[in-house]
Formats: structure tokens, sequence, C-alpha cells
């Protein structure tokens, strides 16, 4: 989608406002946004969409396909929206995560209130999860392949194509 | 029937500047994805799970709040309860699988599925920073008790956009500085606020200098900074802005022009026959800064506050109870405050 004041770069930045009682949606650019009052905060500052695009500007394919084990998100996923698609996104990605929440909130960890009960591990990994066969990995993608176009949806489908076409060349 | 009094009726702790206070806490159930990966079906389940185990609870802190299924509130009404600050803009654009739990004076409102499974949200009217997240936190281990929050030693509660995680704690604070924004000193203090891990931007409108000088302060950094430690220093931080802007009144308030411009705007609010919704907010501001500075008498702030919410858009439609057109709205506005600015004087 491309922003929807200057039309040239792709949206990012998705604006909700309340304008004369009626709900305002648009989308911007990151610049737009800026422009428009509508970054981080009213006055200049480096956004947040610039924080991640900075970190996985150069994302290799291969980043592409490792995938959350729960909700299934990409790194890119993520990426592109700012957000993450689990509390397990946070373990699986941790590493790509972390140079952007640092420069968020500095170099530390959490202080403040506890919860109840036992608390998910994320950070700390003692035992580490055995990586999925490629081999696996491609009967996994070739799956959800044939649920895509039974789905017919083939702009999903075509992004498993490739990534099945790049896994196998990786094995052999 | 009594009605119960909202707290954006009433004015507070340094009332002349600070209008209201507010503290958010970002939660997710550890089970499920976050709302952006979450199909229809998962949160139908989550808003289910909730509201079912709030009313099943004992708890004193979740008794006495309502449920509200967002599908069955119209769109009018969605619009003003953002107005009413009771809720996100985000929250009311699509408001499948989304529900409410809110107190009758508006001041506790719970949001299901907006950017994470759970906001809990506590507002007030004046400066209330302290008392108010007490009872945010009364409510997070109210809900805590039900449901096993996702949570982490390192980076804390775990959030949908990684800038809340830590405590995932906000809290904010809506602030008048008139005389700080003509003075032209806010720009150069946004700046430096923001090196300080604070952010503050404009309630209403766009850009540097946004409509009545009505901003909001808010910590910024959530994570290895404990819930204490960011509301004392956004405390500090504000009792420093409102001195400022206090004695930058003061000063501003010697020239003639300025009390001209405060005598006009009560003339107008006191007479105007069609008064549209930014024109209110410019004018409203120009009182409030009279009434601090002891040149307008005869209307309060309590006063004040009320109809900066009541005379809103699709509040004003809301209370009236059927659609109306701008022109409509534009007259009854200026009933409604001609009738409240009455006794003000000069």
């Amino acid at each position: 989608m491309l922003c929807s004041s200057c039309g040239k770069h792709p949206a990012n930045t998705h604006i909700k406002t309340i304008v004369n009682g009626e709900l305002n949606e648009y989308s911007l650019c990151s610049e737009c946004a800026q422009k428009m009052g509508y970054g981080d905060s009213i006055f200049p500052s480096i956004t947040f969409d610039h924080f991640f695009s900075s970190f996985f500007g150069k994302k290799s394919m291969m980043e592409d396909t490792l995938r959350c084990p729960v909700c299934g998100a990409s790194l890119s996923d993520i990426s592109e929206v700012g957000k993450a698609g689990c509390a397990e996104c946070y373990h699986t990605f941790l590493d790509q995560l972390m140079p952007s929440i640092q420069r968020m909130h500095g170099n530390s960890s959490h202080i403040g209130k506890n919860p109840l009960g036992t608390a998910l591990q994320v950070s700390r990994q003692p035992e580490q999860k055995e990586p999925m066969s490629t081999k696996s990995q491609i009967e996994q993608y070739q799956k959800r392949l044939q649920q895509a176009i039974a789905e017919q949806n083939f702009e999903l489908a075509a992004e498993l194509r490739d990534q099945i076409k790049m896994l196998s060349e990786k094995e052999e | 029937m009594t009605m119960d009094i909202k707290w954006f009726e009433k004015s507070g702790n340094e009332g002349d500047i600070v209008i209201s206070s507010r503290i958010r806490l970002a939660r997710n159930l550890q089970s499920m994805p976050f709302p952006i990966r979450m199909n229809e079906q998962q949160k139908q389940e989550v808003r289910n799970k909730i509201v079912q185990m709030t009313k099943q609870s004992l708890n004193e802190a979740l008794k006495g709040l309502t449920y509200i299924d967002m599908e069955q509130v119209d769109k009018i009404e969605a619009v003003s309860m953002v107005e009413n600050h009771l809720v996100s803009p985000d929250f009311i654009s699509h408001t499948k699988g989304k529900g409410l739990l809110v107190s009758k004076d508006n001041c506790i409102a719970v949001m299901i599925n907006e950017e994470d499974h759970l906001r809990i949200q506590v507002m007030k009217e004046g400066m209330d920073l302290e008392a108010i997240y007490l009872l945010a936190d009364q409510l997070d281990t109210a809900f805590n008790e039900m449901l096993q929050f996702a949570f982490d030693s390192e980076l804390g509660y775990l959030t949908q956009c990684p800038t809340n995680l830590g405590t995932g704690m906000r809290a904010s604070l809506m602030l008048h500085l008139p005389a700080l924004q003509k003075n032209g000193i806010i720009k150069r203090l946004a700046n430096n606020l923001s090196k300080l891990g604070l952010t503050l931007r404009g309630t209403y409108g766009e850009g540097t200098e946004p409509i009545g000088a009505l901003y909001q302060l808010s910590n910024q950094v959530t994570l290895g900074l404990s819930e204490r430690e960011a509301i004392e220093n956004l405390e500090r931080i504000v009792m420093q802005l409102v001195e400022e802007e206090r004695h930058t009144r003061k000063s501003l308030m010697a020239h003639i022009q300025e009390q001209d411009l405060v005598a006009r705007s009560l003339g107008v609010l006191k007479s105007a026959k069609v008064l549209s919704s930014e024109e209110f907010i410019q004018f409203i501001s120009n009182v409030r800064f009279g009434i601090a500075a002891g040149l307008i008498q005869g209307i309060s702030y309590d006063t004040v506050n009320r109809l900066m919410i009541s005379t809103q858009p699709a509040t004003m439609m809301t209370l009236q109870g059927k659609r109306l057109t701008q022109q409509e709205r534009d007259t009854i506005r200026a009933n409604m405050v001609t009738e409240a600015f009455q006794q003000a004087e000069i």
C-alpha cells in the first residue's frame, strides 16, 4: 500500500484519529507521518518504523525462512508492522530483536512488578532447541503450500514456493 | 435516577494546569498469540475467558465493572467513547472480538483485544498518579489471579509492541500549557524531555501547535525502570513544567493584549449563537488561562472540564440520542456553552 499523502513511498504508519465526530483512518509513509505530526511525538525524532527498518534493512532470505513455532510469524512479518506475533516470538527472534529493543529502552533488563505463578523464560535458554532439519522444513512448507493453493491464496503460495526452492538448493 | 458523576466532570490537584492523570498497563495471556495474529475465534475465546472470569471473581477490585460488547456499540457512541478518553481510536476501528470492562465513573476501563489482550486503564481528574497506579496495580493482580500472563524475567511483561516491554506501563498526564506554547518554549522543552525518556505530544490537532494548548506527557521507557521510578520521574518533571507554566503565565498576563484576548474569548463563550468544536476549544483554552490568572470569576474548572468533553461532536449526538448535522451541533454547542457561562464575568 502506498502513502495516502504523497502516493510515492510505501505506507508503514497507520493513523486513526477522531475528527469532527468521525473516525478517520489513513496510511502514511514515515516521512509524511513525521511531517504531519504523527511521528512518535509531535517533534522530530526517530520513529519506531525507522528503528526496525534500519536493523532489518539487509534482511537475508534465510531470516524469512525462520518462523515462530507458535504463531508462524517470520522476522519480516514482525519488522513490517513493528509488532511481535506472540510471546514465543521474543524467544525465536531474540537475537534479531534485541538491538532495536536496546535502542528503545537502553541496555537493561526488567525491574518492577512480577506476575504471580510461573514466568515464561524466553531470554535465557538452558535447553537449546534442536534446529529443524532442512528436509522436515521443506515438508512443512510443502504442506502449507498445498493448503495455500487450496485456499487460492496465491500470493502466499508463491512465497512458499520460492522458499521451498531455496531450501532444496541449500540441501543439495 | 441519580447520574454517576464521571471523572472528567471534575477538576483535581494542580487543576489550573493538570487536567487528568492516566495509567495504562499492557498484559497478554501466555497461551495465545497476540491480537495481530489472532483469528476471530481466538479473539472471542480470549474475550469470553476474561469476561467470564471477571464476572465470577470475588475480588473487590473487579466488582462494579460493567461489560460492553464492542460489536454491539453503534459507531457514534464508539467515537464518543474516544472523545471521553475511555478508549483509544485504535480500539473502535475494527470492533470484532473486542470488549470493554468499565466502571460507572469511567475511571476504570479495561480494553480487551486492543493492541494487547488486556489494556488496564485507570484515569482521574487532576494530578493523581500514585493513587491511580495503586488501583491499576490492584486490578492487574486481580486479573493475574485468574489468568497467566506472558512474562520473561529479563524482558518483563511481553507485549505485542516492543515499546511496551518491561513494566508494560504507560503513565500520562494531560496538561494545559498555553503560556509555554505562546512563548515558543514548548519545542525546545519537548526535545529535552525526550532525552529524559518522556514524550510530549498534542492532544488535539496536528503539528507543533495543538489546538487549545492541550498536551499529553508520558513515559517512553518501560524496560529497566520500575513502575515507581517511572511515576516519580514523571511527577518530578511535571511539577517543574507546572512551575514554569505558572511563572510564564504571570508575566504574559501583565500584557494588556493578553488580558484583551481572555476578555474577548469570554465574550464569545457568553454570547455565541453558533460555535464550532475547534473555536470552542480555542476560546475555552483562553478562558481557562483567564480563570487561573484570577481574571474571570463565576465559573469553575469543573464546569470547564465537563464542557470540554460534553461539547465534542459524537458525545453531543450520543447525549441527544440522534444524528445531528454540523450546523445543528454548532447551534446546540453554543446554547450549552452560553448557559454554563451565564454567571461568568471579568
